[in-house]
């Protein structure tokens, strides 16, 4: 076990090397690539907190998502806050939000948390669209005032590294404590879970509003990094895209969100420079993973692992 | 551990019709009975997985009738199950783990590792199960009797005063039933549990039993120490009878 | 004032008998495969543009429709049945997830075969003769057509009613639908029952499409507008209830042309809220039963 422990260290050192040094060998509009990759990556982590790691497959996390984006502008363009302070409170406002939509949705199991899930986001969703005087409606808000200090590519491109880097180990301990241990075994049988003295409902409460928490945070990225947010940001179809992202990498395994948002934004923009029909490309990929790969990228290359050390 | 007139219907029928005993502590017994007998509803009654329809459960003086299943394990009162309810895609070793951290009130903790917290603890129940060589094994896994082991270990693992379980050997094979017959006595007698058994193998129950209870059709026919229940006429023609 | 409400009332009636043609097939396909098919509401946009292509196969005459309205849902229904048994059958067992993540593909990979197959131009089909123009109501003018499509509804109910509880084919499908391992065990050719429920579903949906075609334009992205709203009528219904899809149809769309008189950019929350509203008071839905 420890051995695996020291070359799972070693990989991180040298994903983080290979991020921190890429900067400085290709363009900006591949700087621009890898922020938006880190960003899914957060967003996808924090979507699987729930989905691989407490068997609850949410159709709502995109609301958090844009919960987190729309916090973050209107407190800066409507409110004049700084910043960091609209960053931190993207992440705080939508856990608030959080509490009262997960205590009713953890009280429903299977298809019925995922569509009550998904009912609350569209509600967020036509809310944010309708109210035009003060979220913007369809139009959104554009044009958001960020630091000088982040108002490079290059700057804003490490920003993002270092906040994902935080909240992949923040989420990262989570998973391996044991409150993580708890909401694995809940996944896994939720009778005998109760009746080893787990109060089931509060602890996947918490796991919803945690995964919420990291789902805003990386909504709020989002909106600093394009300076803009849209009621788009918290439709079903970008609930889709995360579900997909975490799908393709592995649910099982902690880093498989990552390697789905690595894969999944690379082949979205190179094959759209040479094709207007990603759709098809990205369906079929789809089928296939379902089909073929059911443990994602990550998961197939870690049995390949596991059975050549066997051997 | 005490119940009182316990009645539960479901639909028209009478699972359990006015059932009333009493639990002494250290107590090792047994309830046996034809299948249908109500056994099971019984247990699902004392352990909060169904509300009684009228009667009580006391334990330790407190009424626990109402209380749901993750609050009666936390006053020290645990179960095992007839069809083994495991964590199957978590290890042996986490199967465990998990519920001595639930039973200690550590899981609430978000930073810590996990794997070193209650590790002597987690290893001496998988000593005693004889599981510690597949503690790495997922539990889906398991063998059917690893698996039941595994099931009765997880309610061991929060070290209950009262344990109930519901047909521990069922599908075991003769030597895993006497393995798992000593286990039950030797930690009986070491942490002083009182443990009711629900069992239709009458060799571990005549074996093991301080006292035996009689059910059918969902009353309580008899209740006495073993010899008696052998020679008790009613039991021998409902029950033994239809064995012989 | 009376006539803006009747209006309102008839179209809303009209486009909620569409969505009960695709919403139903959605539930049953639910109901008896257990499989949530995101990718239903492809069918009916099929439908649409296979409507349209025969309808022009020989110059735009209006006598097509006719043709088309048997024809297209058929086709429909052959394209469902094959994708059922190349793609679905492996996921029958798995989890929710995969089967809604395979499906969305499916949505995906439908959607750009249909822009392939036909471009990105919005079409139109023509309302057939003899459903042309209106009818005095209550001192309103209704259109014929609408009034067409509202009778459908109805029609098709009580057609999927009785092959249900009247044919041997639907003994059997319930059967499986109640309990799939037992009717298997019982000799019933348990995939065979799956492929033609799918079928049938597809059919539907295709129908709702082919109805639909002549009342807006046929265009991509008209899947889109009503996978959602589906969900919602399922779930206000209840899952794998043909009433309650009906039900739940009839309500949905005059909530929605109705409401659009009363708060217009409000009115999409409506379902939002039923839904909501369903799922935490009774999620099995109005008709649906508990699990």
């Amino acid at each position: 076990m420890n051995i695996i422990g020291r070359e799972k260290l070693v990989f991180c050192a040298i994903f983080l090397a290979i991020f921190i040094t890429l900067p400085f060998f290709v363009g900006g509009g591949w700087t621009s690539l890898i922020i938006e990759m880190f960003i899914m990556a957060i967003a996808a982590t924090a979507a699987n907190l729930m989905a691989g790691y407490g068997g609850m497959v949410s159709f709502g996390v995109a609301g958090f998502y844009g919960a987190g984006a729309y916090i973050t502008a209107l407190l800066i363009t409507k409110a004049g806050f700084p910043f960091g302070v609209a960053l931190v409170a993207g992440p705080v406002g939508a856990s608030i939000i959080a509490l009262p939509i997960g205590w009713f949705c953890v009280r429903r199991t299977a298809i019925y948390f995922s569509m009550l899930s998904l009912a609350f986001a569209q509600l967020m969703y036509v809310i944010v669209y309708t109210w035009y005087s003060f979220a913007g409606g369809d139009d959104g808000i554009v044009g958001i005032p960020i630091p000088a200090f982040l108002n490079s590519t290059l700057s804003y491109y490490y920003f993002t590294l270092a906040i994902m880097v935080i909240c992949l180990i923040a989420m990262w301990l989570i998973v391996n404590s044991p409150f993580g241990k708890t909401i694995q075994a809940l996944r896994e049988n939720q009778e005998r879970a109760n009746f080893i003295g787990i109060n089931i409902r509060r602890y996947q409460h918490a796991i919803f509003i945690i995964s919420s928490f990291f789902l805003a945070v990386a909504g709020s990225l989002y909106c600093g990094f394009n300076q803009n947010v849209f009621a788009d940001y918290m439709f079903w179809t970008k609930t889709f895209d995360i579900i997909i992202v975490y799908l393709l990498g592995g649910i099982y395994i902690f880093i498989g969100p990552t390697i789905g948002a690595i894969i999944y934004i690379l082949a979205n923009k190179i094959i759209i420079r040479y094709t207007e029909y990603w759709p098809i490309i990205l369906g079929m990929m789809i089928v296939f993973i379902t089909l073929f790969m059911p443990n994602g990228v990550a998961g197939f290359i870690w049995n390949r692992i596991s059975t050549t050390k066997k051997q | 551990m005490e119940v009182k007139n316990l009645k539960k219907f479901f639909g028209g029928i009478s699972a359990v019709r006015n059932v009333t005993f009493k639990l002494e502590a250290r107590e090792i017994s047994s309830i046996i009975g034809p299948n249908g007998a109500g056994k099971t509803t019984l247990f699902n009654l004392i352990t909060g997985k169904c509300p009684p329809d009228e009667g009580e459960v006391y334990f330790n003086g407190e009424n626990i009738s109402r209380l749901q299943p993750f609050q009666i394990c936390h006053k020290k009162l645990g179960r095992s199950f007839q069809i083994t309810n495991i964590f199957p895609k978590l290890s042996v070793y986490e199967n465990i783990q998990v519920a001595i951290l639930s039973s200690r009130g550590i899981n609430k903790n978000f930073f810590n590792r996990a794997d070193r917290l209650v590790k002597k603890e987690t290893m001496e129940v998988l000593i005693n199960l004889g599981l510690t060589e597949k503690k790495d094994v997922l539990g889906g896994l398991l063998a059917h009797g690893d698996q039941k082991l595994l099931d009765i270990g997880i309610s061991l693992a929060s070290n209950p005063d009262l344990i109930l379980l519901d047909e521990p050997t069922a599908g075991m094979s003769p030597q895993e039933t006497v393995k798992t017959t000593e286990l039950v006595k030797k930690l009986a007698k070491e942490r002083g549990m009182t443990v009711l058994l629900i069992e239709h193998d009458m060799n571990v129950v005549f074996s093991i039993s301080e006292i035996i209870r009689v059910m059918h059709q969902g009353e309580l026919i008899a209740e006495g120490k073993p010899d008696e229940i052998k020679s008790n006429n009613r039991v021998q023609q409902i029950y033994l009878g239809e064995q012989g | 004032m009376f006539e803006l409400i009747l209006g309102q009332f008839t179209s809303g009636l009209s486009v909620g008998m569409v969505f009960f043609l695709i919403a139903v097939g959605l539930s049953m396909v639910f109901g008896t495969l257990r499989v949530l098919n995101v990718a239903h509401a492809s069918f009916y946009m099929l439908g649409a543009y296979l409507c349209y292509t025969i309808t022009h196969f020989l110059g735009p005459s209006s006598g097509m429709f006719w043709i088309a309205l048997i024809l297209a849902p058929i086709g429909v229904a052959i394209f469902g049945g094959i994708l059922e048994l190349l793609v679905l059958r492996p996921i029958y067992k798995r989890e929710l997830l995969y089967q809604l993540i395979l499906t969305f593909g499916l949505i995906l990979i439908i959607g750009d075969i249909v822009k392939l197959t036909w471009g990105v131009q919005f079409y139109q089909v023509n309302i057939p003769w003899p459903l042309l123009g209106t009818v005095s109501f209550l001192g309103t003018r209704l259109s014929y057509y609408h009034i067409f499509m509202i009778a459908m509804g109805p029609i098709i109910l009580i057609l999927i009613w009785g092959l249900l509880h009247k044919t041997r084919l639907g003994s059997v499908i319930r059967a499986v639908t109640y309990n799939r391992d037992m009717s298997s065990a019982l000799g019933v050719n348990v995939s065979l029952v799956y492929t033609i429920v799918f079928m049938f579903a597809s059919w539907l949906a295709g129908l709702g499409g082919t109805l639909m075609a002549p009342m807006a334009s046929v265009f991509l992205g008209m899947d889109t507008t009503v996978t959602i709203e589906c969900f919602i009528i399922i779930v206000i219904g209840g899952f794998g209830s043909t009433g309650g899809a009906f039900l739940g149809a009839i309500v949905f769309g005059l909530a929605n042309s109705l409401g659009i008189l009363v708060l217009p950019k409000q009115a999409i929350a409506f379902g939002f809220i039923a839904m909501a509203a369903v799922l935490i008071v009774r999620p099995w839905g109005l008709l649906g039963k508990p699990e």
